[in-house]
């Protein structure tokens, strides 16, 4: 079991009998009430996506599907490939399977995809990933707090809300299950 | 889907904030679904509502109006008579007996979430959304109040804008109710101040300089703490209840049942409201008001204030000057920063608001026009459950 909050891109989890994989997680929270998650997940038998709403500490039924390690080549126009780095076998995934893994795709990076009866469903990010910031408006030296945030775009064109004191240029550590900044990198 | 019986759950954990609203929701839902569906309400404990409501016995199972009130504990021991509703309403997220929610997986259709009021964005996007457990046939939504056409909405019963109706017909009437040991009220202006602890010296100043005669309604013991710590380092004459300190009175004010309080803050010109459940009674008034939200860690409660200034400012921003809603935007911000409640003296400014009532007055008409007419709560989980 996790609890919903855990669960991100490429998690995957049994509702009943239905087994489905995370596409998409949003985590929120609004000043008493509880914090919630939203996910867009697929349904492995069906193919249906839809979208779903958790408490945040919800127990979740998680289940492991096979996963094979990959790093990611390149987009044909209709597909994303990735390799297997020790057969060199291919494996072809469609946008709407990697969800929020399009946030942060890279050539040459390395992450799992996700089979469902020997079909690639889905992809996997690691829980926390090292990116550059290429543009940010400058910030304030002086404000350590933290608090209050601005936009930052890394290499893929994503946007994170990082504190003030974050400069272009510098590395940042995310939490790819909220699309959150964790920390300043030193490289 | 057609309603037969509805059961509202509500966990009251230490004020009247929630049992207020799960009060409210009831006697509402009596009035709108009528005397065919069964309402319930299903309490973790009764002290709270007896403090609210005289009606209200110490006992496990009782009729009030209309409405059955049970407590968990009896849930839990007769749960092999007590069958589940069709309908199901988990008020803030509190925990619904194993008992009956194993129960109500199999033999219930549809479990709401009610959240607490939100004015942040992300809400609309969550708003109405399943919430599959993959369980039986029961399916659960989250219902997610605020200030949007697009959200839950405010809770605008119909019992309430009676009543503001009665009070504005009958203003002499209430007068003597409320304000009789006030005296000659002509050319005064009266307020109820109600919040967490707050210290009251900016506002005690800021009224002073503008020599007015101005009564104040201190509701509440925390209320009455910041007022009393004021007092006793500033010179003040003292009449029994009642504080003088220049040309301004502060009276100490009783504790009200929910209908009079409603009742009183129709009657006040302005009104200072602590909590979401006073808040939008005070919204729903059209006169001037502040807000003091429940603190929140991290500056949480911050996030909402913006959300509920930002949804204020759509409304208002083609009918009223920028300079209004800047300075009527700074005060909420101002009034509610903090990192925990205490005495400590907040940099909030009153002036603006004491020198612009009319200008206030006018366009929290306008916002409470917008709320009554495009987000009301009750015709959204009424027309919700029909359409299920």
């Amino acid at each position: 079991m996790k609890i919903a909050q855990e669960l991100r891109a490429g998690s995957t989890i049994k509702i009943g009998n239905d087994p489905f994989v995370i596409l998409k997680s949003e985590y929120n929270k609004s000043g008493r009430n509880a914090a919630v998650v939203k996910f867009k997940m697929k349904n492995l038998l069906n193919g249906n996506i839809s979208d779903a709403v958790y408490k945040a500490d919800e127990k979740m039924d998680d289940i492991r599907l096979d996963k094979i390690k990959t790093v990611y080549s390149y987009n044909d126009g209709n597909f994303y490939v990735f390799s297997n780095p020790e057969t060199w076998d291919q494996v072809e995934l469609k946008e709407e399977d990697l969800g929020d893994a399009i946030n942060y795709l890279e050539e040459g990076m390395e992450l799992d995809v996700i089979y469902y009866e020997s079909t690639p469903v889905a992809v996997e990010l690691p829980t926390f990933l090292e990116r550059q910031i290429e543009y940010t408006e400058p910030g304030l030296r002086g404000d350590t707090s933290g608090k209050v945030m601005k936009p930052a775009r890394i290499n893929t064109g994503f946007e994170v809300q990082v504190p003030l004191f974050v400069e272009q240029g510098e590395w940042i550590k995310i939490d790819t299950r909220t699309n959150e900044y964790v920390e300043r990198i030193k490289k | 889907m057609k309603l037969r019986s509805l059961d509202i759950f509500c966990e009251i954990i230490d004020n009247f904030g929630d049992i207020g609203v799960v009060y409210r929701l009831g006697k509402e839902f009596r009035t709108v679904f009528g005397e065919e569906v069964q309402i319930r309400v299903i309490l973790n404990r009764l002290d709270e509502f007896i403090h609210i409501n005289s009606n209200v016995k110490n006992i496990s199972n009782q009729e009030i109006d209309g409405i059955q009130y049970v407590t968990y504990e009896y849930v839990k021991k007769n749960m092999c008579t007590f069958s589940t509703a069709n309908v199901i309403i988990e008020a803030f997220g509190c925990t619904i007996p194993e008992e009956y929610m194993n129960e109500a997986c199999e033999h219930s259709e549809l479990l709401i979430n009610l959240e607490y009021l939100s004015a942040e964005d992300w809400i609309e996007s969550c708003h109405l959304q399943e919430s599959p457990s993959g369980k039986g046939k029961l399916k659960k939504v989250f219902f997610m109040p605020g200030f949007t056409e697009k959200s839950g909405g405010v809770i605008a019963d119909s019992l309430y804008l009676e009543r503001i109706k009665k009070v504005i017909e009958n203003k002499e009437y209430y007068q003597k109710k409320f304000f009789s040991e006030i005296g000659n009220i002509d050319n005064k202006i009266i307020g109820t101040v109600f919040s967490y602890e707050k210290n009251v010296a900016p506002l005690l100043r800021d009224l002073k300089s503008l020599d007015k005669e101005i009564v104040i309604l201190a509701m509440g013991e925390k209320t009455q703490k910041g007022f009393k710590s004021f007092f006793e380092k500033n010179f003040i004459e003292k009449l029994g209840n009642i504080y003088k300190y220049g040309k301004i009175e502060v009276w100490f004010y009783k504790f009200l049942s929910q209908e009079e309080y409603e009742e009183l803050i129709n009657l006040a010109d302005f009104n200072f409201v602590r909590g979401e459940d006073s808040f939008i009674r005070a919204v729903l008034t059209g006169k001037p008001y502040l807000w003091h939200i429940y603190c929140q860690e991290d500056y949480a409660h911050m996030d909402k204030i913006e959300g509920f200034l930002d949804k204020y400012e759509r409304q208002l921003k083609e009918k009223t000057s920028e300079k209004y809603l800047s300075e009527y935007k700074k005060l909420f911000k101002d009034y509610n920063f903090r990192r925990e409640n205490s005495l400590e003296e907040g940099k909030e400014e009153y002036l603006f608001f004491f020198n612009n009532l009319k200008e206030i007055e006018r366009c929290n008409s306008l916002f409470r026009d917008f709320l009554i007419s495009n987000c009301n709560l009750i015709n959204k989980i009424k027309d919700f459950i029909e359409k299920f």
